[in-house]
């Protein structure tokens, strides 16, 4: 059946081409995906999981992490801080069905359809002083309120770390695609149902780690990865005198955009001024 | 299956096609010296009316796409043997001539005559072109074999994918000229000879139009003047003066060379340098364009 049975424009785009695009963003720009204290950015061996880039990222002098302020001591007002890194490590999309990886139990395998879904790995770790360290390093002040006594703390006290202890973290989260915003100006955007991280206890950390999570992907990252309609097929044409709209829902189109075959699709209409 | 894939279909065609074909202007003047008589030429022209068809075997037709001449006038210029009359000896004598009648010549000049003929708004001209789409890799030939794709990238010399209507047949039509365009011309070379001997008196037009009949015959039958106007204004306009060709290298180049109707960096770059970072690009492999007969289809993957 032709692509175009129904629509003016069809686009669609394969689950296996994004993920080859997330992994050429992750070498590249890898410091999108890796934080760290400058200590580790300067020892990039104590990380979780060693990055390897794109050898353009050495040749420019590009950084490998984005450098990050210590994680200061609770307490130590301020003087005694610790190293630690967070890695994105890995990141997969799946669309219906779900052929990529398997989704924990919490999340009602199989894939439902007009569904994606997204594997992502995180690493983690604090860089945790020896005993003997730990024995060296002065006890901090006790903190003042009384604001004439107080003095200004100086640079803090980063241990040095033998090395990180690392964690890392299966994250599953499946959602669905919607069309936003007024005509002529609507997106693609990812609306999360469901967020899970495999093998975390007790119950109340996770669900307090996934209550953050989830407010990070459904407000931050979806959002900043939307796709403009009119820019995705502007660049095709060349033409900036159309507008595009999604075509109407129908029982020839019962899904706009369509999740299907491993694909995102997207069905539009041309409206050519007179 | 191909990682991307993007159609469009014969009705959207038909939209681009006519934002393509009412974007196109022209303009040109050309001139030509072909012995007897030279030629010259302006031109200005846009496009009207037209189909466009998608066909099974990956072709393109557009038909019977009208060309407006918004302005096509033509200067002909005739190169007329001399003609002189009187310097006759009315009386002579054994010394010589005692009285001689003036002698008057014409035709000197070359050009002796200059014509124009303005058939502004009166001519229309049709094409038909059948096409191909065609995929390019351009690598740019400014770029250094030493270079990386983010040096040139940097230096503004990336690697293109470009998608092409490549033209198979271009036909023209170039003139529906009626008979009346060959009266015009014969009565602009009698007027023009009319203009050029104002200042003789009328005995001496008479003897010059006595004179020049067969000049008049010899033009008509250089130019085949008015049984095959149409042909005769063609032929030079086209032929002589190359005007076909222009028009062909026009229209072919508005759908093809200049316009490819996908053009993309390769790698392709998905997030912008900033702050000292390099941009992010993704090699696109695979780059297809196939027409049937009720959409055009473009398919490429991501390389990893």
């Amino acid at each position: 059946m032709p692509l175009t049975d129904n629509c003016d424009l069809y686009g669609a785009v394969h689950e296996n081409g994004i993920n080859n695009v997330v992994k050429h963003i992750m070498r590249q720009r890898p410091s999108l995906f890796n934080y760290g204290t400058a200590y580790i950015a300067a020892k990039p061996e104590l990380l979780c999981e060693p990055i390897r880039p794109d050898p353009a990222v050495i040749k420019y002098g590009n950084p490998l992490l984005t450098v990050e302020d210590p994680l200061p001591v609770l307490g130590t007002n301020g003087t005694i801080a610790l190293n630690y890194c967070f890695q994105l490590t890995k990141i997969e999309i799946d669309f219906h069905p779900g052929n990529i990886f398997t989704l924990p139990s919490e999340l009602n395998p199989p894939l439902a359809k007009q569904s994606f879904a997204i594997h992502a790995r995180v690493c983690g770790g604090i860089g945790c002083p020896s005993k003997d360290i730990v024995e060296k390093i002065p006890p901090p002040q006790p903190p003042t309120h009384d604001k004439e006594e107080a003095t200004p703390p100086g640079p803090p006290i980063i241990p040095d770390p033998r090395k990180i202890e690392c964690f890392c973290l299966d994250l599953y989260v499946v959602g669905h695609i919607e069309v936003t915003g007024p005509i002529g100006n609507q997106k693609l955007l990812g609306k999360v149902d469901g967020l899970e991280i495999v093998d975390i206890e007790p119950k109340g950390l996770e669900n307090s780690i996934e209550c953050y999570l989830n407010l990070l992907v459904q407000l931050v990252i979806l959002p900043q990865t939307s796709i403009a309609l009119e820019k995705m097929v502007f660049d095709i044409l060349n033409i900036a005198t159309i507008t595009l709209i999604p075509s109407p829902t129908s029982t020839s189109i019962p899904n706009n955009p369509a999740i299907e075959e491993n694909q995102l699709k997207v069905f539009i209409d041309l409206e050519v001024p007179p | 299956m191909s990682h991307i894939s993007v159609a469009a279909s014969e009705t959207a065609f038909k939209e681009l096609f006519a934002l393509l074909r009412d974007n196109l202007t022209f303009s040109k003047s050309d001139s030509a010296d072909l012995g007897p008589f030279s030629a010259s030429y302006s031109v200005a022209m846009h496009l009207e009316d037209g189909t466009v068809d998608l066909q099974n075997g990956n072709q393109i037709e557009v038909k019977e796409l009208d060309i407006k001449w918004d302005t096509l006038e033509a200067g002909i210029g005739f190169d007329i043997p001399e003609i002189c009359v009187g310097g006759w000896c009315i009386v002579p004598t054994p010394w010589g001539c005692a009285v001689r009648l003036p002698k008057i010549c014409v035709f000197s000049a070359d050009p002796d005559i200059g014509i124009n003929l303005d058939l502004s708004g009166i001519v229309t001209s049709e094409i038909s072109v059948t096409a191909k789409p065609v995929v390019q890799y351009k690598v740019d030939p400014a770029r250094t074999p030493g270079m990386s794709d983010l040096d040139a990238e940097f230096a503004g010399v990336p690697n293109k994918w470009q998608v092409y209507i490549d033209p198979v047949t271009v036909d023209i039509d170039i003139f529906d000229i009626s008979d009346i365009v060959g009266d015009l011309l014969e009565n602009a070379v009698k007027n023009a000879i009319d203009n050029l001997l104002w200042f003789l008196p009328s005995w001496a037009i008479d003897l010059i139009w006595a004179i020049l009949g067969p000049v008049i015959d010899l033009i008509r039958a250089i130019l085949d003047l008015p049984d095959d106007i149409a042909e005769w204004f063609a032929n030079l306009l086209g032929v002589s003066l190359g005007l076909f060709n222009v028009i062909i290298t026009v229209v072919s180049d508005h759908f093809a060379k200049k316009y490819p109707i996908y053009e993309f960096e390769d790698p392709y770059p998905i997030l912008p340098a900033s702050g000292g970072l390099i941009p992010v690009k993704i090699p696109i492999k695979n780059l297809t364009v196939q027409v049937n007969d009720v959409e055009m289809v473009l398919q490429a993957d991501v390389g990893v």
